[in-house]
């Protein structure tokens, strides 16, 4: 057996270019395969880096009206069912959120921090490595303001000071001191580096709309996730029933810890694509397959000779399987090389990046990978090689012995062309799914934003209480750094707003005079932000009608709004917007009537791709803008238009701030064109990896189609000789070879189109539900495959065209 | 050494069958070495494939020393062949990807012989067809009279009962077919039962008897 094995190893050095081909091509299915793995491997299959991880929950509502995937509580809420429950060891609750940083050398620093209840660390079971947990009277309103901090926090900040417990830190204004240091890595629930006590007051009425929190525990034991979601669900009724009015959601869920973190999307679409992935592993395979059948074809007589010197069939299949395994083998370390390097990128993207996802979540290969890349490889030698080497143990030892004869180990060459029908099918689906992601992203690129991105940087800077206590020290600040901002080099102007375009605009519903809706959940909802006077300038979003704010919309000043023309259109259809009244979040009764005094362009609101496809109650009907005067936000967003290159301008925007207030830390610092990749970058990212996938698949299907070409030319020299002598001209042979690849291409398509339908129907259900099945995408896809067989069928043509009748026939 | 009794062996053809084997009754005394000689077409090799137990597709009666091949299952018919055939081909048929002594050590391999072993019978039958300097060599880098020297030293180095041999010189000039015509003639002298299809009247006349075929039928001397 093992000489086998040498044997076929060296078979393999003595055709080099065979064995690269092989390898690359199994290789790269492999390492797609290996790499997709991972990630599912991430994001379902890694445990929780906390104990008994299976124990773990989180509680949320869900709104029957199927607005929200899930819905945060609000605070009372959370204490009123954390007295109540019974099925978890205790409800723990966190909110995360801004945390300004300063108070140590060097300046301010903008970190995202949770606030957390005091049982929260200890339900997921991780303990502080310095100091202490919170404990519960941190959470009681007056008590001294306190905090856990993240390790790299500690190391970086801190110098990593053995004796930080105690010292003092100003966060968001506040003088917080540091009572424990949590372990490496540990960032929970995201990507959060200080944790701070939730209050637990039930403080005034208005807590209710102000707060809202995440809830999750550890199930009691023998309590099972039914039994928690039922008993939450009674718990919620009897609540609403003790209030006299519906709870923010009308359902209870109880889903493992985990869900809550990963996107049901991102989830849906990795599973697809290691659905493709996976396909483009059997093409590879089915292209090794034929071209190791080819191989042994051509060494039929080899296989004879072994098979009259006393070669077993086993041996004979050995043979044979040895060289497939041995190219699976470097396929897999090449894939599995790949697939880490990949992972590492990924990681960095993914962490670096859009903070998509949780901490825990780790691309790095670990055993379950290993144990996944050799079964993937060992699949893939049998898949490769299986066919071949039992072919080659049924060989005829006669004809392959004969004088002169080819030799053959079985119909080589119609198994061949059977599986490069396979592989085109194949493709055809992959190229169909990816032409469908690529016309999603293309038209997700051509979405009419309503703004203009380029030339505009944008940031963000949150302002706390203690130092920022009301509207008017909020408007000041806004007012102290608007010129400081004009008066930077080639910037032309400035605006300010709680949120910017492509940011996110708030969701709210709205009433108008007139409507007899009380229902609040009935209500229509709108996308709403305040913004500064030079809002529209900056981002180009041209007034429609009426004005747009101004000097004249003070604090005192009446209350006005703007609106965007589809707002206008969908709630006065039949008169101007100018002079109505809207309110917005109409459940709060002092919730203000405001007069609309213009009406603007639309502007989409910032998660449009996401979830106008999945959620069509997100769209809202349009938008609603405030002026900043009359709502000043605690933490702002400004925007400001430039001439040349904005990012160039960050450290001087960094300087206008701290010249105000060195306290603010300036943060999302970045041009909205980067806003703008942020949205696209799930479509552009699927429709790249599609893209891959398909070229991969495209690749291949012409080098099988090539090898089979080539392959058929080689047999056939003698007839194409026979035939030239008799007369057949060039067009004649290039006919005989083509219509050999033109055959397998429709046969291919015939099974493929079916498939492609299928599947893209399937992709469009789980990730891209605006996608559709376009009859360009398969236009498109059937004629890449006709020019692939033009491509492939080149060289075999060629050679099949210089054909010398003369040599052909004295050859035979 | 070898019995046949009315082996016959045809193809179907449209309207037909071709014949290529004919009522073939033929007995080989343990050691003999024969020659079988006719035109192309005249059922030759065939009836070495018949020998060989390489061909099962056959009527008649076959016993090879002693054991009736007619009765065995192809299993049985393999390691027969295994323990009691050795082969030489016309074009050599050695290995490409195999060096010289490792083209000998194969067949001893797929009959399992123990490693010590093998390398012991491979040392002595490299010395004793004086090819040890040859033996790190491929078979593309050897002449063709060297290369059937090979061939005919792997065909015996699992010292078969009887050694088959298909035109063994056919592709030889008569310098390089001399050399291989003695080493049969020293096999045979040991004892060794041969069989050669040959076109040479000289070559033919070497062997103890000689076996004329025509149109798959032994001709009557």
């Amino acid at each position: 057996m093992l000489a086998d094995f040498r044997f076929a190893l060296r078979a393999l050095l003595r055709s080099p270019v065979f064995t690269l081909v092989s390898v690359l091509m199994l290789g790269s299915g492999i390492g797609l395969s290996i790499f997709m793995f991972s990630s599912i491997n991430a994001f379902v299959l890694k445990p929780l880096p906390f104990p008994e991880p299976d124990r773990l929950v989180h509680f949320e509502y869900t709104d029957s009206h199927a607005t929200s995937r899930n819905l945060a509580l609000p605070a009372l809420d959370w204490l009123d069912l954390r007295e109540r429950q019974k099925t978890l060891k205790s409800l723990a609750a966190y909110t995360v959120g801004t945390a300004n940083l300063g108070g140590i050398d060097g300046p301010a620093e903008r970190l995202s921090g949770a606030w957390v209840s005091a049982d929260a660390l200890s339900t997921l079971g991780i303990v502080p490595i310095l100091g202490r947990d919170l404990v519960a009277s941190d959470q009681v309103d007056g008590a001294e303001p306190v905090a856990v901090i993240g390790f790299s926090l500690w190391q970086q900040n801190l110098n990593a000071d053995p004796a930080v417990i105690g010292r003092s830190l100003r966060i968001n204004g506040k003088l917080t001191r540091i009572v424990g240091v949590m372990p490496r890595d540990f960032a929970f629930p995201m990507a959060e580096s200080v944790w701070m006590p939730l209050s637990s007051s039930r403080g005034s009425e208005q807590r209710e709309s102000d707060t809202l929190v995440k809830a999750f525990g550890r199930l009691l034991p023998g309590v099972s996730m039914a039994q928690a979601q039922a008993d939450f669900a009674n718990l919620m009724t009897g609540l609403a029933a003790e209030r006299g009015k519906p709870l923010r959601g009308d359902q209870a869920k109880v889903e493992p810890f985990a869900d809550e973190f990963i996107l049901p999307q991102i989830l849906g679409a990795t599973k697809t694509m290691f659905i493709a992935v996976l396909l483009v592993l059997l093409i590879a395979c089915a292209n090794v397959a034929s071209l190791v059948m080819a191989r042994f074809s051509a060494r039929a007589r080899e296989l004879s000779v072994r098979a009259a010197l006393g070669a077993s069939r086993r041996r004979l299949i050995m043979q044979v399987l040895g060289e497939s395994m041995i190219i699976a083998a470097l396929a897999g370390t090449l894939g599995y090389v790949g697939a880490e390097v990949a992972g590492h990128l990924m990681t960095r993207t993914m962490t670096a990046g859009n903070g998509f996802m949780p901490y825990w979540v780790d691309y790095r290969t670990d055993w379950h990978d290993l144990v996944f890349s050799v079964g993937i490889a060992l699949a893939a030698a049998l898949l490769a090689g299986l066919v071949p080497a039992l072919r080659a143990g049924r060989v005829d030892i006669q004809s392959g012995l004969r004088q002169g004869s080819a030799g053959s180990i079985g119909d080589g060459s119609k198994l061949g062309r059977s599986l490069v029908a396979a592989e085109v099918a194949l493709s055809v689906v992959l190229l169909v799914c990816a032409g469908v992601a690529i016309r999603s992203a293309l038209q997700a690129q051509d979405a009419p934003f309503g703004i203009e991105t380029d030339q505009v940087l944008s940031g963000r800077i949150a302002m706390f209480d203690d130092d920022y206590p009301d509207a008017a020290a909020r408007l000041r600040f806004t007012e102290n750094l608007a010129p400081r901002l004009i008066a930077l080099p080639g910037v032309s102007h400035v605006a300010f707003a709680s949120t910017l375009p492509l940011m996110g605009y708030e969701r709210q519903k709205y009433a108008r005079v007139g409507d007899d809706t009380t229902d609040d959940n009935d209500r229509p909802q709108a996308w709403s932000s305040s913004v500064s006077d030079d809002f529209f300038k900056v981002f180009g979003i041209t007034l429609r009608e009426g004005r747009s704010f101004d000097a004249r919309d003070t604090a005192g000043s009446p209350l006005v709004a703007v609106v965007s023309a589809s707002f206008a259109k969908k709630v006065w259809p039949n008169s101007s917007a100018l002079g109505q009244r809207v309110q917005l979040n109409p459940k709060d009764p002092e919730s203000p009537w405001l007069e609309v005094v213009g009406v603007v362009a639309d502007s989409l609101q910032a998660d449009y791709l996401i979830t106008s496809a999945t959620l069509p109650a997100h769209r809202g009907d349009g938008n609603v803008f405030r002026p900043i005067s009359q709502n000043p936000p605690s933490i702002v967003s400004f925007a400001l238009r430039a001439d040349g290159d904005v990012a160039a301008l960050s450290e001087s925007v960094r300087g206008a701030v701290t010249a105000v207030d060195a306290n603010l830390p300036v943060y999302w610092l970045q041009g909205m064109n980067q806003w703008r990749d942020k949205i696209l970058w799930g479509t552009n990212i699927l429709a790249n990896l599609f893209g891959v996938f398909a070229v991969f698949a495209l690749l291949l299907a012409v080098a099988g189609i090539y090898a089979v070409l080539a392959f058929d030319v080689n047999a056939r020299t003698r007839e194409i000789g026979v035939r030239r002598a008799l007369g057949a001209g060039s067009r004649g042979v290039l006919g005989l070879v083509l219509k050999r690849g033109a055959r397998q291409v429709i046969v291919g398509l015939v099974i493929g189109i079916p498939l492609a339908l299928a599947f893209s129907r399937l992709l469009g259900a789980v990730v891209m539900p605006g996608a559709s099945n376009d009859p360009l995408v398969y236009v498109v896809v059937i004629a890449a495959l006709v020019v692939a067989l033009l491509f492939a069928a080149l060289i075999p043509a060629r050679r099949a065209l210089r054909v010398d009748p003369m040599v052909a026939l004295r050859n035979e | 050494m070898i019995h046949l009794g009315k082996i016959e062996k045809s193809y179907p053809l449209e309207g037909g069958r071709s014949w290529v084997l004919r009522n073939v009754d033929l007995d080989i005394a343990d050691g003999e070495f024969v020659s079988v000689m006719g035109p192309s077409g005249a059922g030759k090799s065939s009836l070495l494939n018949v020998l060989g137990l390489m061909d099962h597709d056959w009527q008649g009666s076959y016993a090879l020393d002693g054991v009736v091949v007619d009765k065995l299952n192809t299993k049985q018919r393999q390691a027969l062949q295994r323990e009691k055939i050795g082969f030489i081909f016309q074009h050599y048929h050695l290995i490409d990807d195999l060096k010289v002594w490792e083209n000998l050590d194969l067949p001893l391999q797929y009959r399992d012989v123990p490693a010590k072993e093998r390398a012991a019978r491979v040392a002595d039958l490299l010395d004793r067809f004086q090819i040890v300097g040859k033996k790190e060599l491929y078979p593309s880098q050897l002449s063709g009279g060297q290369q059937q020297l090979v061939a005919v030293a792997r065909a015996v180095i699992t010292r078969p009962k009887v050694l088959l041999a298909d035109e063994p010189t056919g592709a030889l000039h008569s310098g390089q077919a001399r050399i291989i015509m003695d080493l049969l003639a020293e096999l045979h002298k040991e004892g060794m039962t041969i069989v050669q299809v040959t076109h040479n009247e000289l070559y033919a006349n070497e062997a103890q008897r000689i076996i004329r075929l025509r149109d798959g039928w032994i001709e009557k001397s």
